[in-house]
């Protein structure tokens, strides 16, 4: 038996001794958890450093703030989440008890990403404890010192029901040959349809949280200056490795200048004359991805940055101008401190030239006018949208964050991670008694029959006057 | 595949998405089970032998009710769901906007080829979705007739029905769709769901398995037997939620048999063969498959068949072994096993043992006997004293877990799986100065403000608001008594 094997076998044994189902058990497991984030701050901040030259303040920002929000979430609402949830009775349930309850599905297989570590791989753990399952918890083996501090987890939470399995293709490939209730996967499009093959085999459901190109407008109508902040920072936090980074920008020609202008200006402001030497500018994560992204520059004219070096697998903050859409970096993801600017002509051909592609995880508008915005989200689709900055929907508990067509399949955050990681089962209990109202369902059959039928269920207040007769008439 | 193409290019052209097309659709669909069901019951009867009266009872009454009710709620579920506010958020819009996917694929199965076909298709009508509807060819009559009519009344390229059997439907599912929703067997299922991986297509699986039936000693027996047999032989056994199998203690089992068997007498007489009511199996091959089952048990009541017609009479085994033939697979037959079991324990073990089925069945008045039943086990849904009819219930989601299934559906269900739900947050470009403690450099005071902000989240303006009423209310009281007493001591000087 392979140690992966024999992990998730241990894994459901846990699960099957009901231990996790106690609300307590949930909660105790939470509260170890956000003690692993304070207690081992050191070491993740170490560890992210050390893969991506993460500065310490920008992962207690983007990583850390985040997930303990998320666990304070979850630890206040746990008992609303896990109660039943009433639902609209109809005629003939109406005596009777209608709800739906929410039920740990089993064992979970989360396999995390390298660009937030901690973020991707432990916010949905934190739905996953919280909807009472035990967890594999596979941490990405490209953000490797991470993953080596991720081991630490046992010491906090139940080994047992969330044991760490660190390894690479390999293990991964193993571990996707076991059977799970649920395997929740955040990377690429391409590993995604791996896993959903390999879910298909046990009818195993899955949550891919994937990626794509997701397009930024930036309107002629709007505050250009603010825009390029914003857009600025979405794109270089974590030198550019994040999934709902504004991939690349689409504006008119008119504007195209200015907007290099602003950028190059909030680029100097937020990491200085030299990016290389300041400690808020990442690294990109290791030497493939760094030739991977170089390539893709090649055949477009670079209007800021393009200065590298490959030992540090530094890239400088870059803007690419009048780039053509059959140019290599916008065949792929970019993952990558490069902002090309395709111009357009307007908003129409905005909306074409995003329709003639994947769908995107998310879709950025700058606009002043309201109108362009509801074109936009009429004519379009993404997994989400957000008009007037970059990112920030990411933050909100209560927006369900995920993607759709190539970007991905379900979505998480606050409850929905829970609602996700949960069967919600349709409970509807009766009384033996009233058995004549169901007469109009037994053979043998008739006209009459059907006819009351068809009252009680389509007719609502008639039927309420119908349903009182019954039970004195005789069908 | 042309049609699949044309599909793509009916819902690229935009007109599935006004309201107004959505409810003008559902109305024609209406139009045709209302101004069709003779031919409908018709074709069912050739299919199934089918009674004309379980057409509308078992399969129109419910789809319209469907119909009506996404044609009644539609702009409600269309519109933008706002999401609850707070501190960060107070002045931006945020909310989520349901959307089309696009092209939806339907593959229906033959035990109730209109209702499992054409639910979901309200479903994907109301999102606005295009849909290619492949029906099952196993009940060829409900599929020739459902590829006559569905053209006649909807939109046939953006609705298209596509017939055929294995290789047909192979090549559907090489095509790329938005959404898969497949009615059918769980070793079907992992094909359909295989095929959708290659494109990342999301999917509805409603599958099957065997759903336990348990009867507590402690209830009215008389009455769950008589539920149980309606649910158990209407369709002659060929429902994906029929009480599969019974457990129960064996100082029972004999009256649980006697009172089937005087049910079995009431509802379809001394011969089921002549009643109106009894259907047939639905082929040489299952019935073959379903007799094939029975091989090594008891029977204690019926038994009989009748290979020329696909009858098998209304069948119980007794005595029923765990590891019997019976009891390797979902029958989808009038066949009832019972297995005898000790106590609710020994019924939550066999229970759990097995793959989670689509539908739990219990039957007891204790309070404390459905407590463990359904807390310590789990299944697609559960019904206690009733089989079958959480099924009606619009407002529940019908869906399995584990082999059973994945996704649900029913009325607003259908809709929320067949749409996109996109989250939408809209800012305004001024404030900006709130944006500050974001950029970089990140200092340990920027920080400090971000992390007041982030978890400031958690109070909400729901509830930030009723604390200042609670507040404000306590200050007007104490100021009204304040008045009240300056204006006594006025009074009395």
């Amino acid at each position: 038996m392979s140690r992966e094997q024999l992990v998730v076998q241990q894994a459901r044994k846990a699960f099957l001794t009901g231990r996790s189902k106690p609300l307590d058990f949930r909660t105790q497991q939470l509260k170890n958890l956000k003690r692993f984030i304070t207690e081992r701050q050191k070491e993740i901040t170490d560890a992210l450093k050390r893969d991506l030259n993460k500065s310490e303040n920008a992962t207690l920002f983007y990583e850390l703030l985040g997930l303990e929000g998320e666990i304070n979430l979850a630890l206040s609402k746990l008992s609303e989440w896990a109660a039943p949830r009433p639902v609209t009775k109809n005629l003939l349930t109406i005596s009777d008890e209608v709800f739906i309850q929410p039920e740990p599905l089993g064992v979970v297989l989360i396999i995390g990403a390298w660009n937030y570590p901690i973020t991707v791989t432990l916010q949905p753990l934190v739905g996953a404890i919280a909807a009472g399952n035990a967890a594999v918890v596979k941490p990405s083996e490209v953000s490797v010192h991470t993953a080596k501090v991720m081991e630490l987890l046992p010491l906090y939470l139940d080994p047992e029901m969330y044991p760490v399995v660190t390894g690479g293709v390999q293990e991964t490939q193993e571990l996707l040959k076991q059977r799970f209730d649920h395997i929740f996967y955040t990377g690429s499009s391409t590993v995604g349809k791996v896993v959903m093959k390999a879910a298909a085999r046990h009818l195993t459901p899955v949550t891919l949280e994937l990626g794509g190109k997701s397009p930024c407008y930036i309107d002629k109508d709007c505050d250009l200056k603010i825009a390029c902040r914003r857009v600025t920072w979405g794109k270089y936090v974590n030198c550019g490795q994040t999934c709902i980074a504004p991939d690349y920008i689409l504006c008119e020609p008119s504007i195209q200048n200015k907007v290099v202008e602003e950028i190059k200006k909030c680029i100097k402001e937020f990491y200085t004359e030299d990016p290389k030497t300041f400690r808020d500018y990442g690294r990109i994560i290791n030497q493939r991805h760094f030739k991977r992204i170089m390539a893709l520059i090649e055949d477009s004219t670079v209007a800021v940055g393009g200065e590298n070096d490959e030992s540090q697998c530094y890239i400088a903050p870059t803007v690419l101008k009048d780039v053509i859409p059959e140019s290599k970096v916008m065949q792929e993801e970019i993952f990558g401190p490069v902002l090309p600017i395709v111009p357009v002509n307007g908003v129409n051909e905005a909306i074409q030239f995003i329709n003639e592609r994947e769908k995107p995880l998310v879709l950025y508008v700058f606009s002043s006018s309201k109108k362009v915005i509801k074109q936009i989200l009429a004519e379009t689709s993404s997994g989400g949208l957000l008009a007037n900055d970059c990112l920030v929907h990411f933050t909100i508990s209560d927006l369900p964050f995920g993607g759709v067509g190539k970007s991905g399949i379900g979505h998480y955050h606050g409850k929905y991670t829970f609602n996700q990681l949960s069967h919600l089962r349709s409970c509807l209990i009766k009384k033996l008694s009233m058995e004549r109202v169901n007469q109009m369902r037994y053979p043998p059959h008739s006209v009459e029959k059907v006819r009351w039928a068809r009252l009680l269920l389509l007719k609502q207040c008639w039927g309420l006057l119908c349903l009182t007769s019954l039970s004195v008439i005789q069908i | 595949m042309q049609l699949v193409d044309v599909a793509r290019g009916a819902f690229n052209s935009g007109r599935s998405r006004p309201l107004q097309y959505r409810k003008q659709q559902l109305r024609a669909l209406l139009r045709l089970i209302r101004e069709r069901q003779a031919d409908i019951a018709a074709a069912l009867k050739q299919d199934l032998n089918r009674s004309e009266f379980d057409t509308p009872l078992l399969e129109l009454i419910g789809l319209e009710k469907d119909i009506k009710l996404a044609e009644s709620k539609l702009s409600d579920w269309t519109s933008p769901q706002p999401v609850e506010k707070n501190l960060l958020t107070i002045s931006d819009d945020v909310y989520i906007q349901a959307e089309p996917l696009g092209v939806v694929l339907i593959i229906g199965a033959w035990n109730y080829p209109w209702a499992l076909t054409l639910q979901p298709l309200v479903g994907a009508i109301a999102a606005g979705n295009a849909a290619v509807v492949k029906p099952s060819e196993l009940s060829k009559n409900s599929a020739s007739l459902l590829k006559e009519l569905l053209p006649q009344y909807l939109d046939k390229e953006m609705y298209p029905v596509v017939n055929g059997g294995v290789p047909e439907t192979q090549e559907l599912l090489r095509q790329r769709f938005d959404h898969i929703f497949y009615t059918g067997s769980s070793t079907v299922g992992k094909v359909v769901m295989e095929a959708a991986a290659r494109h990342l297509t999301p999917v509805t699986l409603e599958l099957g398995g065997k759903s336990p039936c348990y009867i507590d000693k402690d209830c009215d027996i008389a009455v769950a037997c008589r539920r149980i047999t309606w649910g158990k032989f209407t369709n002659c056994g060929q429902t994906c939620i029929a009480p599969d199998y019974i457990l129960c203690h064996p100082s029972i089992q004999n009256r649980v048999i006697e009172e089937i068997r005087l049910t079995l007498l009431e509802f379809y007489g001394e011969d089921p063969k002549t009643s109106p009511d009894y259907s047939r199996i639905i082929n040489q091959h299952h019935f073959e498959r379903v007799l094939a089952l029975m091989e090594g048990c008891t029977v204690a009541v019926g038994g009989e068949s009748d290979k020329t017609l696909c009858y098998i009479a209304p069948t119980i085994l007794k005595d029923v072994l765990p590891h019997a033939r019976v009891m390797q697979e979902e029958i989808f037959g009038p066949v009832l096993p019972i297995i005898t079991v000790s106590d609710v324990s020994e019924v939550i073990r066999f229970i759990n043992e097995r793959e989670k089925p689509l539908a739990l069945y219990v039957f007891s008045s204790d309070k404390r006997v459905i407590k463990r039943m359904l807390s310590e086990t789990t299944s697609g849904g559960v019904v206690v004293n009733d089989v079958i009819m959480h099924y009606t219930v619009s407002s529940l989601p019908f869906g399995g877990v584990g082999n059973s299934g994945m996704g649900k559906y029913h009325g607003k269900h259908t809709f929320d799986q067949l749409s996109h739900h996109r989250a939408c947050l809209i800012k305004s470009l001024a404030m900006e100065s709130l944006n500050k403690a974001r950029y970089p450099p990140l200092t340990p005071s920027r920080l400090h403000r971000a992390r007041c902000f982030m978890l400031s989240r958690l109070c909400s303006c729901a509830q930030a608001t009723c604390a200042w009423a609670v507040i404000a209310t306590i200050l007007a009281l104490g100021l009204l008594i304040a008045l009240l007493v300056v204006l006594l001591k006025v009074r009395h000087s």
